[in-house]
């Protein structure tokens, strides 16, 4: 009977989390791979071993950054994207992306334009990129959930900035 | 001037999240079937290089006496193999028909094959920049081209060390140039190939100003686009380099200027 009750909060727990993060997970997820089913499989990964390993957090900042860890090492165990040639447009795309009828034509046509060629980068610069511009996480931050040098990191939000300047018809602030 | 940071999150706030539930993530078969697909998908791209699917198999024994190695074209790509095991080819493929990748497509549960994968994965290293992977492995052995000289920017570089492997990817500019260099030194024998997806021709040699001779081939894709392989094995070391976007003038000046005398 304990156990059931355990259980049974466990599940409001994970729902709870489910509704916190799978959102964020997913596009992070998405990004990274390219793929929708792949990003799918990936955060339902990431909630199960959640679920399986109940760990502790001293903080919301912390719970946070577990969950990033966690789902940027399942999509490293998945594909080494390093080696793929061709950065080609995930045919789900155009469904997955809901436009407003009403949007300025010239606007839309250039947020397509930047999410796009986010996603022609390789791996390593989206995912960086994704983190800093999407999820606003520091550069500290971002060294700590990808397990890489603070040095690594700006080196390659730099050269991620560059080959997008260099891309983009438009001349963008990058802040 | 437009703000990339609004511009980007506006167009990632529209890309559809699907509604998860606790209980689809937590069912017994959605589990077993998203752990197949991400064993399937480890063992394919911890093997897979770009459109090539790389066959190989290495004795590693402590090894002291190594015979020579020997490359050449083979259905829709390159096989190579010591010297003792290629005369064996014919009975060598016959024992080894059901490889590890096509395990991967069957979808089974191939231990063996898991544990070499996962081996791979622990050993790989990653690097950005040529001085990087210099710095970080000792003794690297590797014939890169002088950037300055090649056709094109140099956007992006990777390199991966796995094993008794390094490969090089460089992009610039709609061209791709990639590495392969295995080194058998510590190996008794091995035998191995790459297949590309697309249709092999015109196989032919190309001698370099140093006096190596490569074994050339060309694939053709469905959009026409060429590509150039060229193998070449030197002492215990074998090459394979692939060129896409580049003319034969390019690829073979790039050859010319890969230095090979560093692997005696």
């Amino acid at each position: 009977m304990e156990q059931e009750k355990d259980r049974q909060q466990a599940i409001r727990d994970l729902e709870d989390k489910i509704d916190t993060y799978s959102d964020l997970l997913y596009k992070l997820a998405w990004v990274r791979l390219k793929n929708e089913q792949d990003a799918q499989d990936v955060v339902q990964e990431t909630f199960c071993q959640y679920y399986k390993s109940a760990p502790r957090f001293k903080s919301r900042e912390h719970e946070k950054a577990w969950f990033i860890k966690v789902t940027l090492n399942s999509c490293r165990k998945i594909w080494r994207s390093a080696w793929n040639r061709h950065v080609i447009l995930m045919p789900e795309q155009e469904q997955m992306v809901q436009r407003e009828p009403e949007e300025d034509y010239l606007a839309r046509e250039r947020s397509d334009q930047v999410l796009q060629e986010v996603l022609n980068l390789s791996a390593k610069y989206r995912e960086v990129i994704h983190l800093f511009y999407y999820m606003q996480l520091s550069v500290k931050e971002i060294a700590a959930v990808t397990g890489s040098p603070e040095s690594t990191v700006t080196s390659r939000l730099t050269r991620g900035r560059e080959i997008l300047r260099r891309r983009l018809k438009e001349e963008m602030d990058f802040e | 001037m437009s703000n990339f940071r609004q511009s980007y999150q506006s167009e990632m706030d529209k890309v559809h999240s699907p509604k998860l539930n606790a209980r689809s993530i937590l069912s017994e078969e959605n589990r077993q079937r998203r752990q197949r697909g991400i064993r399937r998908k480890k063992m394919i791209f911890a093997m897979s290089t770009a459109a090539m699917v790389f066959l190989g198999s290495a004795v590693t024994v402590t090894a002291y006496h190594y015979s020579r190695n020997l490359i050449w074209v083979s259905g829709n790509g390159f096989a190579s193999a010591d010297e003792e095991t290629a005369k064996m080819q014919e009975g060598f493929q016959e024992a080894h028909s059901d490889t590890a990748a096509n395990q991967a497509y069957k979808g089974e549960n191939d231990q063996e094959g898991l544990y070499r994968v996962e081996d791979a994965e622990e050993l790989a290293r990653e690097y950005d920049s040529l001085e990087e992977i210099q710095a970080g492995e000792a003794g690297l052995v590797l014939p890169i081209p002088d950037f300055e000289k090649m056709e094109g920017y140099i956007e992006e570089q990777n390199y991966l060390v796995i094993a008794n492997e390094v490969m090089v990817r460089l992009t610039g500019e709609e061209k791709v140039f990639m590495l392969r260099q295995s080194d058998y030194s510590q190996s008794l024998g091995h035998s191995s190939s790459i297949v590309y997806a697309d249709q092999v021709e015109n196989e032919r040699q190309y001698c370099t100003r140093q006096d190596f001779t490569y074994t050339v081939i060309d694939t053709v894709n469905g959009r026409g686009e060429t590509g150039i392989h060229a193998a070449i094995s030197v002492n215990t070391y074998e090459l394979i380099v692939d060129f896409y976007g580049y003319t034969e003038e390019e690829a073979f000046q790039i050859l010319e200027q890969m230095d090979l005398s560093v692997y005696f």
